[in-house]
């Protein structure tokens, strides 16, 4: 009787951990199929290796593991491209990743709230790329701006944003 | 100003793929060396992570979803773990991941081909047309324009799609049956315009330029060189090449019918399928053969798919959810795939060097990232999955030791084709070491092999993909549509051999 579904277990396991492996795999691949792609087999992969997961270990140390395995199959099998992040380098983005205590809730009520703080050109330049999908290029391109002032514009905007929900993530947590 | 500033602008150039190997070598010292720089660029990693989601460009990580094994406990925690899963999507987590809405060019579809022979390449039955000419040699072909105008085109002829309700015809013979929703379809010529008043009517137009419209049906109105004429049921108009008309009784055995036609595609439909039977007598002779189903001879209640062997075996698959439907012919039997669960197991499939994937299938939409054809138990050594993505590409996918690749053909299965019964191929040789995939016996893609491995194939699923469970969590992955005949070989057959296996099977020439 004890213990829950195993099933149950993996997808509650899974949602609460899935942005943080969306969020790892982005940040090493470029957004588009092969992404897509790597984020499936990640999330096949954890279920098929679920029976091997130990309750009340750390998922989220254990989910990233998996996806880094992917990533690093993906810059093996891709041929073009040979330059990559060394394993220090990725090691050290996985643990980061895996220690950062994320409320999602809170999260995104600060993200709405941050959000609507923008000035307006910052805003609509993060909706052409988050809602858009638009690469730097296509941004600059349409803007008649070059691709270094796009970057800059990205930096800041992004930027204003992290410094916004830092002040109300730590505000609230502090409360 | 950020003192990220750099980072920031390799992190977005890595996100759009546009990254040079030096900036990834910046990338990585920045890291390495640069204090904070790894807090940074997990935070903003984070951050965009939000904003993919929140704004919604990007899904996140798909969830399997969750089937069988029918215990009472399982059920408990399947409620629990979807109605989590519903709380859960509902806010934010899984969005479509390409929210364009699909597209395709068409004005017309062609539903019938019977003996055709086309000046160059010709569409295929069930394809959607776009404007542009349909040049016959010989043939007839039944064509549905989307205004509900239908045309019977008798080759040779020349008639080009202009719009979804008018065509314009520079020779050949036609008939055209035109219900009250198609009203005011029209053909053009050089000299004349046909335009329907909810009839059916015949139209013959020689290359010198002289004409006949006959009326079956309704009425007609006629515009040759500026002298109108409206034409009554039972009566055709002649127009010489110099323009000057006559009237005289309409002629409805000089213009195939849509019933002659139906049952002459019936007639062809049945020799056709006669020909494939004895392709597929010999084809289960084939030594080369490791699992070959004919999906022919089961009655309806079957739930197995005999393979090629006369006892029974753990090739045998078993059918899961799929239903019998109507295969290429009239008669011929089909599997048809819609649910997650659909699929058929089969057990023992071998181990191989080069092997050769054959099957004709029918697709009806690619609703999910992945559209499995033939995938072994999980994503291991030898593991073989042959799927279609989203994007319409046919994929192999090979795992190796410690790696894998997918050889991708070119998009086949743009939203236009789907529907229709299409020939897929593809040989792994690894002799020549090289992939090539095959649509309806051409090859369309050539890769050369990223590396060496032993293909282990095991236990496997038609249209899905099983992963041995400890539990029930499923990717989606089925195939949405039909499929009538399935081969495994052995070994890597050669460009004729498939050539002929798609000649031989090809639903209509």
């Amino acid at each position: 009787m004890g213990e829950p579904d195993r099933g149950e277990q993996f997808v509650r396991l899974f949602l609460q951990n899935q942005k943080r492996i969306y969020a790892l795999v982005l940040a090493l691949v470029p957004r588009g199929a092969d992404a897509d792609d790597i984020l499936q087999e990640t999330s096949a992969v954890l279920w098929q290796k679920f029976g091997e997961f130990e309750t009340g270990t750390n998922f989220a140390a254990w989910a990233l593991r998996i996806a880094r395995y992917q990533v690093m199959a993906y810059y093996t099998s891709r041929k073009r491209q040979r330059a990559r992040l060394s394993d220090e380098t990725i090691d050290a983005v996985v643990e980061k990743m895996a220690a950062r205590p994320e409320r999602e809730e809170d999260r995104s009520f600060a993200l709405d709230g941050c959000l609507a703080g923008l000035d307006r050109g910052d805003r609509e330049l993060l909706e052409l790329r988050y809602r858009g999908g638009a690469t730097v290029g296509e941004m600059a391109r349409q803007s008649g701006k070059t691709a270094f002032a796009v970057y800059k514009a990205l930096n800041r905007a992004q930027d204003r944003l992290l410094g916004c929900m830092r002040g109300k993530l730590s505000a609230e947590g502090a409360g | 100003m950020s003192e990220h500033d750099e980072l920031g602008e390799l992190m977005e150039a890595l996100r759009d793929g546009t990254i040079e190997d030096a900036q990834i070598a910046r990338l990585d010292q920045l890291l390495a060396e640069s204090p904070g720089a790894v807090d940074y660029f997990v935070e903003r990693a984070w951050l965009r992570s939000d904003l993919d989601t929140k704004l919604g460009s990007v899904a996140a990580p798909l969830l399997p979803i969750a089937r069988r094994r029918p215990s009472r406990r399982f059920m408990v925690g399947l409620a629990a773990a979807a109605s989590l899963l519903a709380a859960v999507s509902a806010t934010l987590l899984l969005r479509p991941s390409h929210p364009a809405t699909l597209s395709y060019e068409g004005v017309a579809v062609l539903t019938r081909a019977l003996e055709t022979t086309w000046e160059g390449t010709g569409p295929a039955v069930g394809s959607v047309l776009p404007q542009g000419r349909l040049a016959l040699r010989s043939g007839l072909i039944q064509v549905e324009f989307f205004s509900g105008a239908r045309v019977i085109l008798e080759g040779p002829a020349d008639f080009e799609l202009v719009s979804a309700n008018e065509g314009r015809f520079r020779h050949g013979r036609l008939r055209a049956v035109v219900p009250p929703q198609a009203q005011g379809f029209t053909v053009r010529t050089d000299g004349m315009t046909v335009v329907d008043r909810g009839t059916e009517f015949g139209f013959r137009l020689d290359h010198a330029g002289d004409a006949e419209v006959h009326v079956f049906q309704g009425r007609v109105e006629i515009d040759a060189k500026g002298v109108k004429t409206e034409l009554p049921v039972g009566r055709a108009l002649r127009v010489s090449r110099d323009g000057v008309a006559q009237t005289v009784a309409s002629d409805p055995e000089a213009f195939v019918t849509v019933s002659d036609l139906s049952l002459r595609s019936a007639e062809e439909a049945r020799s056709r399928f006669a020909l494939w039977g004895g392709a597929s007598e010999r084809l289960r002779q084939d030594p080369r053969v490791a699992v070959y189903y004919s999906f022919a001879d089961a009655p309806d209640w079957s739930r197995e798919l005999r393979s090629q062997r006369a006892e029974r075996s753990p090739l045998d698959g078993a059918i899961i959810g799929c239903r019998w439907a109507e295969g290429r012919w009239s008669g011929k039997k089909a599997l048809e795939f819609k649910c997650p669960g659909d699929r058929v197991r089969f057990q023992d499939a071998g181990e191989y060097e080069s092997l050769t994937l054959m099957s004709w299938v029918r697709v009806d939409a690619l609703d999910r990232p992945f559209s499995g054809l033939m995938l072994t138990d999980g994503w291991t050594s030898g593991s073989v999955h042959w799927q279609i993505t989203q994007s319409g590409t046919l994929r192999l996918g090979i795992h190796g030791d410690k790696q894998y690749n997918d050889y991708d053909a070119p998009a086949v299965f743009a939203p236009a084709q789907l529907g229709r019964w299409i020939h897929l191929c593809t040989v792994y040789d690894r002799d020549a070491r090289e992939v090539t995939h095959y649509i309806d016996g051409r090859p369309v893609r050539r890769l050369p092999l990223k590396f060496d491995t032993q293909l282990r194939l095991g236990a496997a699923e038609l249209g899905n993909w099983g992963v041995p469970m400890q539990g029930n969590v499923y990717a989606v992955r089925n195939l949405n549509g039909r499929m009538d005949e399935f081969a495994l070989f052995g070994k890597a057959l050669r460009a004729e051999e498939i050539a002929g296996l798609y000649a031989v099977g090809a639903p209509a020439p």
